[in-house]
């Protein structure tokens, strides 16, 4: 139960970064969590709402994004996003892989409504 | 207005580790952050290693626990100085609880310190605690799969204890699969199979712990 942790930051920098730019709302926050985080998405979704409300975040919309590890093959050489966990080569079957990347855990972007926008 | 961002979400915590990590080094005091689930043998490990360490190395220990102070207690009962953290059902340490225990140590009477975090394999993993080396801890009756289950620590880990090696006989574990499963994660960590009960592997460990970091 990491979620509220994540929620809980990703407010932060998200209205760190809208009194940064004067925003009057924030609309949209789009978080990348790599699937290795084992980070429920309706989780943090639901952990967002709450760690969110009575801020200039409230209402925003959290979009998550998974980031599947990139399976890379030293049988074979194969190299490919590999959204099941098989923990073998897809291509070839050997187990001698390795996993790169899936570790991720990132507040990419936001959304800002901003006082004065003309 | 879209704004990118592309920030770390733990930045505040890891900038906090980061303090930690250098008030430690300033200090040349190792640290250990030892992560495994609940009856992993983390404590058991910890009583088994430091009466081998406290003849050359002065030895404090951090006790993350959920709740009661048994683990501190177990410890203090070896002799090592323990402070428990307790996270009152939290379920991870965080940088700025190890930081505020970490300035109440005597760090220039210290040569190591040992965080033991609370039971879980997966919360612990997404935090630095400031930590020079991070040690998943697994018992072979948690299962072989387990690095496949979790892969955040065994990614992470520049160590991996495989503890409770005296079940082995009772249990269905494949060290070689287990050890296949963290190479597909994690290439350098040393994998360390121990058994507090009869003392085998601890040696081995005790020497990795008191030799210089990346070896």
């Amino acid at each position: 139960m990491h979620e509220f942790a994540v929620a809980t930051e990703l407010v932060e920098a998200a209205l760190r970064e809208a009194q940064h730019r004067n925003a009057r709302r924030i609309e949209r926050l789009e978080c990348r969590v790599g699937a290795m985080r084992q980070i429920a998405p309706e989780m943090l979704v639901d952990a967002f709402a709450l760690a969110a409300a009575g801020t200039m975040a409230e209402g925003a919309v959290l979009d998550v994004k998974t980031i599947a590890p990139i399976v890379i093959c030293r049988s074979c050489g194969d190299r490919r996003e590999q959204r099941e966990w098989a923990y073998r080569c897809p291509a070839c079957g050997s187990p001698d892989i390795r996993l790169e990347g899936g570790d991720e855990l990132l507040l990419a972007s936001v959304t800002l409504e901003i006082e004065d926008e003309r | 207005m879209n704004v990118e961002v592309m920030r770390n979400v733990f930045a505040r915590n890891d900038a906090l580790a980061g303090e930690t990590r250098a008030l430690l080094r300033q200090h040349h005091v190792t640290s250990v952050n030892l992560i495994g689930g609940a009856g992993s043998g983390k404590t058991t490990l910890l009583e088994a290693s430091l009466p081998k360490l406290t003849g050359a190395k002065r030895v404090a220990v951090l006790e993350g626990d959920i709740a009661t102070t048994h683990d501190a207690d177990r410890i203090a009962a070896v002799g090592v100085p323990a402070m428990q953290l307790l996270t009152d059902g939290g379920c991870h340490l965080g940088a700025s609880q190890v930081h505020h225990a970490i300035r109440k140590l005597p760090l220039d009477r210290l040569d190591i310190v040992f965080i033991e975090n609370v039971g879980n394999l997966v919360c612990p993993a997404s935090f630095d605690l400031g930590e020079e080396r991070t040690v998943a801890v697994l018992s072979v009756a948690e299962g072989d799969d387990k690095p496949a289950k979790y892969p955040l620590l065994f990614k992470r880990a520049n160590a991996v204890v495989l503890t409770k090696l005296d079940l082995l006989p009772h249990v269905t574990f494949d060290i070689e699969r287990c050890t296949r499963y963290i190479r597909q994660l994690n290439d350098a960590a040393p994998i360390f199979p121990v058994s507090a009960r009869t003392d085998q592997g601890i040696d081995e460990w005790v020497t990795w712990l008191t030799a210089p970091a990346g070896q």
